[in-house]
């Protein structure tokens, strides 16, 4: 570009401006102190309104009191001083939402962290929102395959739902959460990935981990690290669903997973404390439950009149010990539809993911399961109930009738096929093959580490002899009785020729 | 018992003494020391119920306080252009203008009254221009 187009472009720009008069509110800082501003005046200002400092740097009011107004800093807090001006815009704290931020990594403002350059967007939403209302709503019917066999058989998990994923530190939560995301490949979902005080190292792992899978053509993540200030992990989440909401206005499928909650409980206790509000259990503020509550109550299924979109809600709890009767978890437990509880026991013991089948229960997402899983996986959660107690029972003596022996047999079976390595996903069809195969007894003679094997081949068997089977489950979510009986003889037909 | 309120305080403050005079302001004046004593309010609060008691005064009889920073001394012109636009703006009767000559300012005048700014100075005009062109 020529010296000369470059300053008649600027002419034209600036010819075109006009400076605005306005009477603004403003305010004076009487004190600052780890991420949070005391400002004198600003009578007439909101809750969770966005105000501006002198350097640039932005605030949200979070405490309202009688002489002063309470801020928490969501930029570098190092430099505003004592007197310095505060600025109200008037508009509540709101965030960037656009299509191209698909792929990106954002920081908890919604701006781009991942050095790929800058995002354009002409939308903003605001970060705090009342949820869907009922007549807006519709119950939850289609399922989010997780391609994780003991989750999809057992717990499954519908569109609009919030599932819970517990336990202790290391049992594989994370782990859970991207197999899920993974596993959305072609399963026309977006997904947001909101990660709150986790190390840069480990979300810059999972990213790569990601984009090595080709999820990042459709995920987001929204991260606030854990050296950024705890008033940015305090927001995150809720930038995550507004991002999500976004998605769900245009009649799409979003899954947001909160990686991790007890992180955001910490955060805001932190803010909390520092802002003077009453401490209660476990000096958590006493409206920690709402916090969650507002957010999780965001996840939706939203009926054809009003687009149709959905958001599922994969919150993250950490407990400490394996107590899920602390303060949060119990909280957490209670906003959700059901958990996924993972165990150090079992992790330990090699049955990975390590999930209880016992504590674990989804309270909605039956009804999203397919036909095929639901008659295949129907008695799967009893079945390895009754193990549990038959394993610990048998302990005892080696004199045990047939049946009880039959059963323990088939239990071992069932917990080595729900095994499955990370980062494998298996796809619905195929895990209806598996637990047919389990289910109808066609496994009781395969021994133990034999039947990972048999589970392969058996799926590549499948494919070659009855592709109609995994068609018919695929597209209709049901095998046909005459291709059951195909695939009845194929099975019959493997068996025969798998070596034992 | 409830907490009492800054604000509240100022409002009775103010009825109590509005319209009198002499030793009846005496009594009602003395009342009201013996009762901040006794409530503890002598010290930091004092200060914020009295800046109240002084904001309510000045609403109730259409006073407006200005305060006008500019980097050069105003003309009388300007001065009384800014002031006649100001009574119309806030509904008020008299305003009380405290001038200051702010070295920082490259040009323009900013006008403060009580937490409302009214920013003409140069400098705001070229961070506008600033986030226009960088919009554009």
């Amino acid at each position: 570009m020529k010296k000369n187009t470059i300053i008649d472009n600027l002419r034209k720009e600036i010819e075109n401006f006009s400076t605005e008069v306005k009477v603004e509110k403003v305010g004076k800082v009487v004190e600052v102190f780890d991420g949070i501003a005391k400002v004198s005046g600003l009578f007439d200002i909101k809750a969770s309104e966005m105000v501006n400092f002198a350097g640039g740097e932005v605030g949200v009011t979070l405490n309202l009191e009688e002489d002063s107004v309470g801020i928490i800093i969501l930029s570098d807090f190092s430099k505003i001083k004592e007197g310095d001006e505060v600025r109200a815009t008037g508009k509540i704290l709101e965030v960037p939402v656009s299509d191209a931020q698909i792929g990106r990594v954002l920081n908890a403002l919604g701006e781009p962290i991942d050095g790929k350059g800058a995002i354009k967007t002409d939308k903003s939403y605001p970060v705090e929102k009342v949820a869907p209302g009922v007549i807006t709503r519709k119950s939850v019917d289609q399922p989010v395959q997780t391609g994780i066999k003991a989750i999809d058989a057992i717990i499954p998990i519908g569109r609009g739902q919030r599932e819970l994923i517990i336990g202790d530190r290391q049992t594989g939560k994370t782990a859970i959460a991207i197999d899920a995301i993974l596993n959305q490949k072609g399963q026309n979902m977006i997904c947001v990935y909101v990660s709150i005080g986790q190390k840069d190292s480990k979300l810059r792992k999972l990213q790569a981990r990601l984009e090595e899978g080709g999820a990042m053509d459709y995920t987001i993540i929204v991260s606030a690290g854990a050296s950024e200030p705890s008033p940015l992990a305090y927001i995150a989440p809720y930038t995550g669903v507004s991002i999500a909401e976004y998605f769900m206005d245009q009649g799409k499928d979003v899954l947001i997973i909160y990686d991790d909650l007890s992180k955001h409980a910490v955060a805001y206790r932190e803010i909390s404390l520092l802002l003077r509000r009453p401490p209660g259990r476990e000096a958590y503020p006493g409206d920690v439950f709402y916090l969650h509550s507002r957010l999780l109550e965001r996840a939706c299924r939203r009926n054809a009149d009003y687009g149709g979109g959905s958001i599922t809600a994969l919150p993250i709890i950490e407990t400490q010990a394996g107590d899920i009767s602390a303060y949060i978890p119990t909280n957490v437990i209670s906003i959700t539809d059901g958990q996924i509880f993972l165990e150090t026991d079992l992790f330990y013991k090699g049955i990975r993911p390590a999930v209880n089948v016992g504590f674990s229960v989804s309270r909605v997402g039956s009804s999203a399961q397919i036909k095929a899983m639901k008659k295949v996986a129907g008695t799967l959660k009893l079945d390895l109930a009754q193990f549990r107690e038959l394993e610990a029972f048998a302990q005892f003596g080696s004199d045990l009738d047939d049946a009880t022996k039959r059963q323990l047999e088939r239990g071992k079976r069932a917990v080595e096929v729900l095994k499955q390595p990370q980062y494998s996903p298996v796809i619905v069809e195929h895990q209806v093959a598996v637990l047919y195969a389990l289910v109808k007894g066609y496994m009781d003679d395969i021994a133990i580490d034999k039947i990972k094997e048999f589970e392969s081949g058996l799926v590549e068997y499948t494919e070659r002899a009855v592709p109609a089977f995994f068609k018919e489950v695929k597209e209709k979510g049901m095998y046909t009785e005459e291709s059951e009986e195909a695939f009845k003889k194929s099975l019959a037909d493997f068996k025969t020729g798998f070596k034992n | 018992m409830a907490t009492l309120k800054n604000n509240d305080i100022a409002y009775a403050l103010h009825e109590a003494t509005v319209g009198k005079t002499g030793k009846e302001l005496d009594v009602v004046l003395n009342n009201a020391a013996k009762f901040l004593t006794r409530h503890r309010l002598i010290g930091k609060r004092l200060n914020l119920i009295l800046d109240k008691l002084h904001n309510i005064q000045n609403k109730d009889a259409g006073v407006i306080e200005v305060k006008i920073s500019s980097k050069n001394k105003l003309s009388h012109t300007s001065l009384n252009e800014i002031e006649s636009f100001l009574k119309k703006y806030y509904r008020g009767e008299t305003i009380h203008t405290e001038e200051e000559i702010d070295d920082s300012l490259i040009g323009g005048v900013k006008i403060q009254i009580g937490d409302d700014i009214i920013d003409l100075t140069l400098q705001n005009q070229l961070e506008q221009l600033q986030k226009y062109l960088l919009k554009s």
